[in-house]
């Protein structure tokens, strides 16, 4: 395991992730930001990472980590930060 | 001793071939040197190995046993330097080398190595070419691969660090099997223990300096 890897590669698909999320959130309304950031946010996500960095998948693949893998894991640690944030957020809307 | 086998490796590109039923075999503690001018499919003959570019057909072996492509990354038998410089270029020398080695015994013979103390704090955007492709060696070599395939490692390097990269895979070599590509024939020449050559899709045996010269790839010595 590559932990500090990981957290890397986690940071960056998220960097574009919480852009678009954010954005369509102060649009819309931010429980869409919830559900984007652990759902389309990870796509646009990928996507814009394999615009401006796909060379650094390279990284990736020598230490073990195919694409699958990674963005598997990106989307398990998502579900994992956004289920919680989403519940406080619907309490502090409900009150 | 760990092997790499392969065979019967095709690679179509719009009904053109690119690789015609290359076979193929690299035994740890030897270093091969591929040849071809540009186009020839080198890089793609690399990219086929690793996994990252399908073939058309290809029987792939480590130690006997078949890897099929897609579980060639997971399987951590291969390693790969790209043509390009793949290193997030935001962060320092010292912090991608905690990225790759999580171990500091392992970090350490990183940061031991000739010449690293000179940059390990700078940023990977203000390394030299030679540093970088320096650096891309040490991390990739000493990552636990049996196998390792570079594309071009010496190209555009300064003299000073074209020394330093042959010294280290001469000692890479010790516990691995090396498959390098690179127009700086005379610099791969010093450091291969075989030789072929990729023209027309097919492999040719390269015994001396001169069959480049005979199959076409230089015009004189």
């Amino acid at each position: 395991m590559y932990p500090k890897a990981i957290w890397k590669y986690f940071l960056d698909i998220n960097f574009f992730n919480i852009v678009f999320s954010l954005t369509i959130g102060f649009v819309l309304d931010f429980f869409w930001s919830f559900i984007l950031f652990c759902s389309f946010g990870i796509l646009i996500g990928f996507l814009a990472y394999n615009l401006f960095k796909k060379h650094e998948y390279y990284t990736y693949y020598n230490l073990g980590y195919t694409k699958s893998v990674l963005i598997k894991k990106v989307w398990t640690l998502n579900f994992l930060i956004s289920a919680p944030l989403f519940l406080i957020y619907i309490l502090i809307v409900k009150t | 001793m760990d092997v790499l086998e392969v065979d019967q490796l095709s690679k179509l590109y719009r009904n053109k071939v690119i690789l015609n039923n290359i076979k193929l075999r690299c035994s740890t503690g030897e270093i091969i040197g591929v040849f071809g001018r540009n186009g020839s499919g080198k890089s793609t003959l690399l990219k086929i190995l690793f996994g990252t570019l399908k073939a058309n057909t290809i029987t792939l072996k480590i130690n006997s046993k078949v890897t099929l492509q897609k579980e060639i990354i997971s399987s951590k038998n291969i390693g790969y330097l790209p043509q390009h410089s793949f290193l997030p270029k935001e962060l320092k020398v010292r912090e991608v080398i905690s990225l790759f080695f999580e171990n500091g015994d392992k970090q350490d013979v990183i940061f031991y190595a000739p010449r690293v103390s000179s940059f390990e704090s700078r940023k990977i955007s203000a390394l030299s070419l030679g540093e970088l492709r320096y650096l891309e060696l040490l991390l990739i070599g000493h990552l636990n691969h049996s196998f390792l395939l570079l594309d071009e490692p010496f190209s555009m390097i300064e003299p000073l660090y074209k020394e330093i990269i042959a010294n280290l895979l001469m000692q890479l070599k010790k516990d691995k099997g090396i498959i390098i590509t690179d127009h700086y024939y005379e610099d791969v020449l010093k450091i291969t223990d075989r030789n072929f050559l990729i023209k027309n899709g097919n492999k040719i045996e390269i015994n001396e300096t001169n069959d480049l010269v005979k199959n076409g790839y230089l015009t004189s010595l």
